[in-house]
């Protein structure tokens, strides 16, 4: 089932009001995205959070023993119970970009997801936050990704923005004019 | 009459003969009765030998064997009179309706002959003029037969034209396609190599050289933004992928 992305924010904006309420919006961003990035990354445990050959009791002590695990605060543990028994789980993932770009926004944060194909030096780190904070007027997050499908050269998202300056992508332009 | 030398009546006696018995006077063949012919007697006397007399019969006791021809000639008259007085009119107007008739019917005939005349000279006068008139026409037909033929091979010649000259442009579109797909195979193929060559080629300096250029494009256009006063990134190139 798909989750629109203004549900989405609408959790998002729930998790925001009430982690500054606790003053823990920063930890709460960090667990959703651990959350997100377990369930996103398990198709097991997407089988089992959505399948209901499974109870939801058994559904739900799975989750539970996630959340120990990982040991989320009781207000992300709550959020993950609450999309299980109405089966969004699969909305986790777009709920913790969402809470994660409001608590930036929040807190005057830009994220950069800079991507190399090779390990960036800290030099040229630096270089970039400057130039993105010098951009967007805001500190920066940075993201630092390798991918060495880039060939060459970096890739710099900001939002929806995208900076491409790989080699992979001067390949595919020319590709994409030939072909 | 005798003069003119018609056959003449004649008389038995001249002396008892009337006026008219001059016609009895020219010399007629004899006459035969039936029954002198019967006889076989040679017979000849006058043709009408009782005129007044009513004494007549077939005996011998009668001057006459005839009956008297002169009444009956008034007799005759008497009839001829009668029959005038009582149809006379009548067969007049027949004879001049008749009359008409006849001279309408002549009218209409010497018309129609006119006419069939006139006809007939028309006739004749084309006739005469068939022959030209056939030759014209066949030296029109002719005419207009060359100039079809003339039509035809013009088209003909245009349209051989027309389909040389698509001919050529379609061999020559195919041409160019084949050249563009070989162009973007070989240019394909080139970016391929490219690839792996880069893949395997590429030094330490090469990354470096590389990295310093994007983040000096990144840092300008920091400058950029900054000098606007604009707080959004400006959009670079978007990625392919």
């Amino acid at each position: 089932m798909m989750v629109s992305g203004s549900v989405a924010r609408r959790y998002a904006k729930a998790l925001l009001a009430i982690g500054a309420q606790h003053g823990n919006n920063d930890a709460l961003v960090m667990e959703l995205d651990c959350l997100a990035h377990t369930y996103e990354k398990s198709p097991e445990l997407r089988m089992v959070l959505s399948n209901p050959v499974f109870s939801s009791a058994q559904r739900s002590s799975v989750l539970e023993e996630l959340c120990r695990r990982l040991q989320v605060s009781p207000t992300s543990r709550n959020l993950a119970r609450l999309l299980l028994q109405r089966g969004r789980m699969n909305a986790l993932p777009q709920i913790a970009r969402a809470l994660r770009d409001l608590v930036d926004e929040k807190a005057g944060r830009v994220r950069a997801r800079v991507t190399s194909a090779k390990p960036l030096p800290a030099l040229m780190e630096g270089r970039i936050r400057a130039a993105i904070e010098r951009t967007t007027g805001r500190s920066v997050v940075m993201e630092k990704r390798e991918d060495p499908a880039l060939i060459a050269g970096m890739v710099t998202q900001i939002g929806d923005v995208v900076y491409d300056g790989s080699l992979a992508a001067e390949l595919a332009e020319l590709r994409q004019r030939w072909s | 009459v005798a003069e003119q030398g018609f056959p003449a009546l004649r008389s038995g006696s001249s002396a008892a003969a009337p006026p008219t018995s001059d016609i009895a006077t020219a010399p007629l063949p004899p006459f035969e009765s039936p029954e002198s012919s019967a006889h076989g007697a040679g017979h000849e006397g006058p043709l009408i030998e009782n005129w007044w007399s009513w004494d007549y019969g077939p005996g011998p006791g009668h001057t006459h064997r005839n009956p008297p021809f002169g009444f009956a000639l008034i007799n005759f008259a008497v009839f001829l009179l009668i029959l005038s007085r009582l149809f006379g009119q009548s067969f007049r107007d027949f004879l001049r309706e008749r009359h008409g008739e006849v001279r309408r019917a002549i009218d209409r005939a010497e018309e129609a002959q006119h006419h069939a005349e006139k006809h007939l000279k028309q006739i004749e006068d084309r006739a005469k003029s068939l022959e030209a008139e056939i030759a014209s026409l066949v030296a029109s037909y002719r005419k207009l037969a060359e100039s079809e033929r003339q039509a035809i091979v013009q088209r003909a010649e245009a349209e051989a034209a027309n389909l040389i000259k698509d001919a050529e442009a379609q061999a020559q579109a195919a041409i160019a396609a084949a050249r563009r797909t070989l162009e973007q195979k070989t240019a394909l193929l080139a970016v391929d190599l490219a690839e792996k060559l880069l893949r395997s080629h590429l030094r330490d300096d090469d990354y470096r050289r590389l990295d310093e250029k994007y983040v000096t494009e990144i840092e300008a256009l920091g400058r950029t933004a900054a000098a606007a006063r604009n707080p959004t990134l400006a959009p670079g190139k978007e990625s392919p992928r």
